[in-house]
């Protein structure tokens, strides 16, 4: 069509091009975030609670019922999440076994979220009767996390040395007590760097805990296991779905700031656990 | 001290079977849970199975009237994910070339952090956007009554899967071992001769496993779709008119679980489009698992 | 600046045309050198070989010939150098053009994973060809690396099955079938096993006999069997340079004579 040469200009002008466009598109998206939420953020809007269904007034309650959902899922996952890993590296010695473990959590990581609200919603709220119960919203955001994590920790396991185990059972410990001993200890930066980015992602998770954990205003302090919170995620949907109402649409972006704000956080927290840790646990 | 005096008897420790317990509980749990979510949702799909199947295949959607037609959902998460699709994969593709042929290890660098950040918003960020500024865009740019369409939709979803295809893909192309660029190049081929017939075949394994990723995000996505697809329960007319509103599986599920009633033909013709749901992209991850896995091509140089 | 380096290779009456010449080359990786002061012509027929201790700079300056080396970031050229006729780093050539000329052959054989004769075929872009024409190059190329008795009856194969050696001469013959002007190769042999090599070295000489081969090896005895032409680099520079009976046994140079004979460089 045409000559080589022209064809080489061509290309070369549409990956510029391409290029442009993915660079427009994030700048966008960082700049929307960036100014709008600066706009709409201040210590007040942090600290006092919302009032008129979120369009006036702040955050405080959504914030507080965020962080308390998702530690609470990471303390839940955490430990599965190890259990499952020295299962799935020091016991679990055909290569089938693995491989199919390996894919029943990539299954997991990707079943859409909405799924786990309607799971929960089903098992927990209808069958189990629990009722809006942060606490089952937790559970269901630490069912999310446990792939991340798990995987995380499987592959820092991965990386320990076939010497130590040698040298240990050479030693006479039990299978128990070298994951207790040597291959725990050398891995936790995988399972705290996985459990990081997990409570990242969990927090800005919307469809699974919408049906089951929260309410979209009057939510305070819980005062047991069964009562609704209110989170972020949940309170900037409420906001986009009034747009219309300038004031409303102001909260939802400072709400949206906040709430990256915190996934940030949690991302900073892994990239340096796994700095940190791994320097550690290398010592 | 005498070493006569320590007993050296070793006692058999009853921890050890408590510990070994709890590891391959957690295990089961782990590979369980994927396998119970669906036999959950199995589980509540009877009502609409036993008296309604035959509506279920048709177009119309209304509990009222007992029809619980789910082609509409099924066509608008399909359409939505072409849309987005066919504005992700090759911008992400074209933009991966530019990043990893240009060899650069500090823009290489730089745009992988940015893509971090990206893939770390929200979704319901994602839909902010979505309403405060594509929809009112693309309404504002057609002159159109309302921007909350399928176009608007699969905007906003080629957007939130772009970061998943250009790190892969750009992993894919990094992947490429240099020295078949430089025989190439030695044959006197041009930079695109290069990159389509030996970096891409050699890649597209690896490329085909991220769109499949990427699209079993796109079918997932819930909360942008919901907030800009306007939930219109009907086929749109003409059928590929993206200018319509329209209604995925998720917004779907998104807009009505709440309203439906547990255990009602309502409640149970949402899940069984659910399962429907999870059964596909569980299959997509499976398919691109066993192209990331499949066995390593034979070694055709030392 | 040792007066070694402005030596030149015409130093045998039969040379009189010239390939390559260099003048006062070099080549800068950021601030540290790499090759400098390289004064050289190369003769338009034969065999040239570029011998040296590791770390020389033999194969950075093979790479520079045919310009692969431009894609290496941090790299930066001074001095000329000229093709026949044509200074290569001047800004009016075309380097795609020019690596379609001057063929190359890289150390670790790498053929595409496609079959034999599509490799063959590989490098034949924008020209238009019938299938008998594609056949016919095929098989001179073929023949011309000495490799159509192995392959003639399974062309259609995927070029990967091949042995190392082989693929080798399949590397060889794609080349040739761009009907280059120049031949470089970067230590041919030294991934393939020794029958192989004699195979590639017996390629050489006859190659040599049409146009220009330049190659780059670590090992002097292949050197002494191969070359009409030896040019002896070291630590950049280039000691001396000249025809092989001249190279290996009438050499005034004491560093010529202790690396050639001896294998010994302390430069």
């Amino acid at each position: 069509m045409f000559s080589r040469a022209t064809n080489e200009h061509i290309f070369a002008a549409a990956t510029r091009i391409a290029l442009f466009i993915s660079v427009s598109i994030l700048a966008f998206l960082l700049g929307a975030i960036i100014l709008r939420g600066i706009q709409a953020i201040s210590l007040d809007f942090l600290f006092t609670p919302s009032r008129s269904f979120g369009s006036s007034g702040g955050i405080a309650y959504q914030i507080l019922g965020s962080l308390l959902i998702v530690l609470t899922a990471g303390i839940i996952a955490a430990p599965i999440a190890l259990g499952a890993s020295v299962y799935r590296s020091e016991y679990m010695k055909s290569q089938r076994a693995r491989r199919v473990f390996d894919l029943m959590l990539y299954g997991l990581n990707g079943v859409p979220s909405i799924i786990f609200g309607l799971f929960g919603l089903i098992l927990f709220v209808n069958i189990f009767g629990t009722g809006l119960s942060w606490f089952v919203g937790a559970i269901i955001l630490a069912t999310m996390m446990l792939p991340t994590a798990t995987l995380a920790t499987v592959n820092a396991m991965r990386g320990i040395d076939k010497s130590y185990r040698e040298n240990a059972f050479a030693l006479g410990l039990t299978r128990e007590q070298t994951a207790l001993r040597i291959i725990i200890p050398q891995s936790l930066h995988g399972l705290v760097t996985g459990v990081l980015i997990g409570l990242a992602r969990a927090i800005g998770e919307t469809a699974p805990i919408m049906f089951i954990a929260t309410a979209f205003s009057g939510a305070t302090v819980p005062a047991s296991l069964h009562e609704p919170v209110a989170t972020l995620p949940t309170h900037i949907l409420a906001l986009a779905q009034q747009a219309a109402d300038p004031a409303a649409l102001k909260n939802a972006w400072g709400a949206s700031f906040t709430l990256i704000a915190l996934v940030a956080l949690f991302s900073l927290a892994a990239f340096f656990a796994r700095a940190r840790l791994t320097a550690y646990s290398r010592r | 001290m005498s070493l006569a005096a320590i007993d050296f008897t070793r006692v058999a420790a009853p921890k050890g079977r408590l510990m070994r317990g709890y590891f391959s509980a957690s295990a089961f749990i782990c590979a369980s849970i994927v396998g119970l979510i669906i036999l959950t949702l199995i589980g509540q799909t009877g009502p609409v199975l036993s008296g309604h199947f035959s509506s279920l295949w048709g177009t119309v959607w209304n509990p009222n009237t007992d029809q619980y037609g789910i082609i509409p959902m099924l066509y608008g998460s399909i359409i939505v994910m072409l849309v987005a699709m066919a504005i992700a994969l090759p911008l992400g593709v074209l933009t991966a070339i530019y990043i990893a042929e240009t060899r650069s290890a500090k823009m290489r660098g730089i745009m992988k952090s940015a893509l971090e950040v990206l893939a770390g918003i929200p979704s319901i960020v994602y839909g902010l956007i979505g309403v405060a500024y594509i929809s009112v865009w693309v309404a504002k740019g057609l002159d159109l009554q309302t921007g909350r369409l399928i176009l608007t939709a699969g905007l906003i979803l080629a957007v939130m899967i772009l970061p998943t295809i250009l790190t892969l893909t750009e992993d894919a192309i990094s992947n490429v071992p240099e020295i078949y660029r430089e025989n190439a190049r030695a044959l006197g081929l041009y930079r695109h001769e290069v990159i389509k017939d030996v970096v891409l075949p050699h890649a597209k394994r690896d490329i085909l496993a991220a769109a499949l990723l990427a699209l079993g995000r796109a079918l997932g996505e819930t909360m942008a779709v919901m907030l800009v697809i306007g939930s219109l329960d009907r086929l749109p007319s003409p059928i590929f008119n993206l200018l319509s509103s329209g209604q995925t599986i998720t917004s779907k599920l998104g807009r009505e679980i709440g309203e439906s009633a547990f255990g009602s033909a309502h409640f149970s013709a949402l899940v069984l489009m659910g399962l429907i749901l999870v059964l596909i992209t569980l299959a997509l991850t499976a398919a691109a698992q066993w192209l990331i896995h499949r066995a390593p091509r034979e070694a055709n140089h030392v | 600046m040792s007066t070694a380096q402005h030596l030149q290779l015409v130093t045998d009456t039969a040379v009189q045309e010239t390939s390559v010449s260099m003048d006062d080359f070099g080549v800068w990786f950021g601030d540290s050198c790499i090759i400098s002061g390289v004064t050289a012509k190369l003769p338009a027929r034969g065999v040239s070989v570029l011998v040296g201790p590791s770390g020389a700079g033999k194969s950075t300056l093979l790479r520079a010939i045919n310009r692969i080396s431009d894609d290496t970031a941090g790299l930066a050229i001074k001095g000329s150098l000229s093709f026949q006729t044509e200074d290569i780093y001047a800004g009016c050539c075309d380097v795609t053009e020019l690596r379609a000329r001057i063929g190359m052959v890289f150390q670790k054989p790498c053929v595409f994973p496609r079959s034999i004769a599509q490799n063959v075929l590989f490098g034949l872009r924008g020209v238009k060809l019938t299938q008998a024409q594609k056949r016919d190059i095929v098989e001179s190329a073929l023949r011309s690396a000495a490799l159509w008795d192995d392959v003639h009856a399974r062309l259609g194969e995927r070029a990967d099955t091949l042995s190392l050696g082989q693929q080798q001469r399949l590397c060889i013959a794609r080349a040739l079938a761009l009907k280059p002007d120049m031949l470089l190769m970067d230590e041919p042999t030294a991934s393939v096993d020794p029958v192989s090599a004699r195979t590639i070295e017996a390629l050489m000489r006859d190659l040599g006999k049409t146009i220009p081969v330049l190659t780059v090896t670590h090992n002097l005895a292949q050197a002494k069997r191969v070359a009409d032409y030896v040019m002896f680099l070291c630590d950049g520079q280039l000691v001396e340079a000249g025809a092989k009976d001249h190279m290996f046994s009438k050499s005034a140079l004491e560093k010529t004579q202790t690396y050639l004979c001896e294998e010994f460089c302390d430069c």
